[in-house]
């Protein structure tokens, strides 16, 4: 019986996709529209204080700036459709070659934080469910609601002054890598940046969790497993979790769509080689091929995280599960 | 060649060895005081250098001749020399060139390079590589960051006499050709079949790696024609976008130097700690623009009504925590053309009544600032705050960058700008006469543009330096900018970086001496 779960799956993905693509083209459209309308452009940005007006001539010629925008826009997009993501506008490299390492270093960072930041605020969460009206419960909601309102640089600059300048010395203050080299090959320089965004999106999953799991625990079956003399541990993560993570899943999706472009004001601090610095480089160059790229891989994540958060909601929501295979 | 009738550097300057090692030695004695004697011991040799320079991006280059920001200036520096720069001292040397001597009417110059000098790829300097130099900067088709200043030259009939003399004929008198050429991170000798991708120079130190917006890394070139660096490798880090973030880099070891930092930080560090201070001389400067075409800068009163109304120290004190020198409206401090009794203080009363004669009482206008050097947006604060003494009101609007840079650059009404050192008459030919690429005071005046005429036809260096003065004074009573301040820059690095000395230029490190540098 199990081949039309495995088709509700594959039509939501497929519908999903499809949806996905077109959000990626509708993306990728306003962004070029947007950076048409800011002032200057690439030949601007490159000469910077010698733009002259003669040098200014020589580059747009050389660049094709004076090309219509929307030639201009075709170009980019067929050759991406052709496997090519192009030329760097302002340093003349191959646009793959110069994002591909800084996707895979802010990707390296958001598995950790998956990894080591998720877990423990789901536990918290259930923990202060559990222990919810008592002490415990309101020291560690106090504390994730002290962290929500403290933003991310605060909390970056903090964790420096504590474990790398001025408390201790224990840790590298920066997360500077050479070219070329791995993130992964010096795990010393993530320790600041991953604990940094764990903490960020702790109060939100903790307070998601700890929320629906309440809910869980008052509803009646809960009291009815209770009484039937099930063991707590079996009580909360075989009866309880399954149906109070929905929400959260949705949460922690959330959290790490945003994660993806929003970090960053902790590759600032932190001076990290990830996708959010080169961003903004290539918005201050107007290097629009680059642009589109960053802006198409950051989106392309979002909709690709919304789509397993859906996969995974639906799979531990038996009611969605079955209307999914009623109305295909 | 006759030292007192051309604008060439004297022979005294020329052997920079010699210089200084006599130099280094008074110093040793004279300024720098037993503690620092005890450091002056025989340089260390090996080490990896790590720079952090902010201000970088994608936009990053290693092209000899088109360098926009200031961690680009410093690795041009690294990997190319000029026939002439300025020293630390701000003061013009012979480089790559043995000598550069004019014909006496300066229209055309015999340039004899200097022998055994050998590019990173292993060729020898000749003059077909200087030749070919000038010609990729002044290229009509792709004008490099400097090509103005080559405009006199006649680049198509360019003489290789041998191999180590060229001669270049002019299509105007051109006098200070020798140091409007010294800012070697524009004019740097390339090979003649140069490729940026290829970064071929002759510095001290060659190409070994580059990632725009990220770092560069250098080698020592074994084969370098002086003495040779002690450094084994410099790597220079532009990845950086806070001053936070490079002076906790600094603080954690994981970089040696922290170039151009925040003035304030210097405090902050103190003495004898594990970071110490670089404090260079004053050399940039950072002007006020005001516009000499414009209402209602095109009134000469109101022009020096706001050089009355600034309290120059004070601006000083505040916007650059007092690292600075009074300027006087007039640039290039360190020209043996110079003229020093040049001077201005403020009178408000004076600035009172000229801009009543010029029908202007409560004048109001628009400072545009940026945030492009340090104190620069704190400078336009003050001067609106000292401005309401005369009954001014300036009211500053601080944009980004992209803006300053943008339609509006070299247009704007009232606006600053930063500089680095550069000679008089280099100064002059970028930013004072009607054809300069970068004359944002749009400032010209008939008078001056004959005088620089006559300056560049005249050899004579004495009868020269009178004409400077001449045309010093008119900009002193009639120009556009209001310089305030000579300002001072600031390298914080680790106390075990040896060898560097504050430098007159403006720009960091010595002026980028990199080769002197070692690690203890």
């Amino acid at each position: 019986m199990d081949w039309y779960k495995d088709s509700v799956y594959a039509r939501l993905v497929v519908r999903r996709a499809i949806l996905g693509v077109l959000t990626l083209f509708l993306v990728s459209l306003v962004v070029f529209s947007a950076t048409q309308l800011l002032p200057g452009d690439t030949a601007r940005a490159v000469l910077g204080r010698s733009a002259t007006p003669e040098r200014l001539e020589a580059l747009r010629a050389q660049l094709h700036l004076d090309d219509p925008a929307i030639l201009q826009f075709a170009r980019w997009a067929g050759g991406l459709l052709s496997g090519d993501p192009g030329i760097s506008l302002v340093n003349g490299k191959p646009v793959a070659e110069l994002i591909g390492p800084r996707i895979s270093n802010s990707l390296v960072l958001l598995g950790l934080v998956g990894l080591f930041g998720i877990p423990p605020s789901i536990l918290l969460g259930i923990y202060a469910a559990l222990r919810r009206g008592r002490r415990s419960d309101s020291s560690v909601s106090v504390v994730a609601l002290a962290l929500a309102a403290a933003p991310e640089f605060v909390i970056a600059i903090g964790l420096i002054l504590l474990f790398s300048t001025v408390v201790f010395q224990w840790l590298p203050p920066v997360s500077m890598i050479r070219p070329g080299m791995s993130i992964l090959d010096r795990p010393d320089i993530l320790v600041l940046p991953v604990l940094t965004l764990s903490l960020v999106c702790f109060p939100y999953i903790f307070r998601m969790m700890r929320a629906s799991m309440i809910e869980v625990l008052e509803s009646d079956y809960m009291e009815m497993a209770k009484l039937k003399g099930l063991s707590p541990a079996r009580l909360v993560f075989l009866h309880g979790l399954p149906n109070a993570i929905a929400p959260t899943v949705q949460v922690i999706a959330l959290t790490f769509a945003y994660l993806a472009g929003g970090v960053v004001v902790v590759e600032y601090v932190f001076a990290f080689p990830g996708i959010g610095q080169g961003l903004i480089n290539a918005i201050a160059t107007r290097d629009i091929p680059t642009i589109q790229c960053i802006v198409l891989a950051l989106a392309g994540f979002y909709v690709a995280v919304n789509i397993l958060a859906d996969v995974i909601v639906v799979s531990v929501t038996p009611r969605l599960r079955a209307r999914a295979w009623q109305k295909p | 060649m006759n030292a007192n009738n051309t604008r060439a550097p004297s022979k005294q300057t020329l052997n920079r060895r010699a210089l200084l090692k006599g130099s280094a030695a008074l110093a040793g004695i004279g300024a720098l005081g037993l503690s620092q004697m005890a450091q002056a011991e025989t340089p260390k040799k090996g080490g990896n250098l790590r720079i952090a320079i902010l201000g970088g991006g994608s936009a990053d280059t290693l092209d000899a001749h088109s360098m926009v920001t200031q961690p680009d200036s410093h690795r041009v520096m690294a990997l190319y020399e000029g026939l002439t720069q300025l020293n630390s001292e701000g003061k013009l040397t012979y480089v790559l060139a043995d000598s550069m001597e004019p014909n006496p009417t300066a229209t055309e110059w015999t340039i004899r390079v200097k022998k055994g000098v050998e590019f990173h790829n292993g060729k020898t300097m000749t003059a077909e590589d200087v030749a070919s130099t000038f010609r990729r900067i002044g290229n009509p088709d792709a004008p490099m960051a400097q090509a103005a200043a080559l405009k006199p030259l006649d680049l198509g009939n360019l003489k290789v006499i041998d191999e180590h003399t060229l001669k270049v004929p002019m299509t105007r008198p051109y006098a200070a050709f020798p140091e409007c050429i010294s800012a070697y991170y524009y004019f740097g000798i390339v090979p003649a079949n140069y490729d940026p991708q290829n970064p071929v120079g002759t510095g001290a130190f060659k190409y070994n790696s580059f990632t725009p917006g990220q770092e560069s890394v250098f080698d020592r070139f074994g084969n370098y024609w002086g003495e040779q660096a002690h450094l084994d490798q410099l790597t220079i880090i532009s990845s950086f976008g806070a001053d936070t973030a490079a002076f906790n880099a600094l603080q954690g070891g994981e970089i040696d130097i922290f170039a151009y930092a925040p003035l304030a930080l210097v405090k902050q560090v103190g003495e004898g700690g594990p970071i110490k201070p670089l404090v260079s001389k004053p050399g940039q400067w950072t002007p006020f623009t005001m516009r000499v075409d414009q209402a209602p800068f095109d009134n000469p009163d109101v022009r020096m009504a706001f050089r009355l109304l600034v309290d120059r120290q004070q601006l000083i004190n505040i916007s650059l925590s007092g690292y600075g020198q009074v300027g006087n409206d007039v640039y290039s401090p360190w020209d043996p053309a110079y003229d020093s009794s040049l001077k201005r203080e403020r009178d408000i009363d004076q600035a009172k009544f000229l801009l009543k004669r010029a029908g202007q009482e409560n004048l109001a206008v628009e400072l545009v600032t940026c945030d492009f050097a340090a104190g620069v947006v704190q400078a336009a604060q003050v001067m609106a705050q000292q401005a309401k003494d005369a009954g001014v009101t300036v009211n500053v609007r601080q944009v980004t960058s992209d803006v300053f840079y943008g339609d509006q650059y070299l247009k704007w009404t009232f606006a600053q700008d930063y500089w680095g050192y550069s000679p008089y008459l280099s100064q002059v030919a970028q930013s004072s006469l009607p054809d300069s690429p970068y004359n944002e005071t749009h400032w010209t005046n008939e008078e001056f543009n004959k005088l620089h005429e006559q300056a560049q036809a005249t050899v004579d260096e004495a009868k020269r330096i009178e004409i400077l003065h001449a045309m010093q004074k008119l900009e002193f009573e009639q120009g556009g900018y209001l310089i305030a301040a000579y300002n001072q820059n600031v390298d914080l690095m680790g106390s075990y970086v040896e060898g560097l000395k504050p430098a007159a230029t403006g720009l960091s490190m010595g002026n980028s001496a990199f080769k002197d540098i070692w690690l203890a």
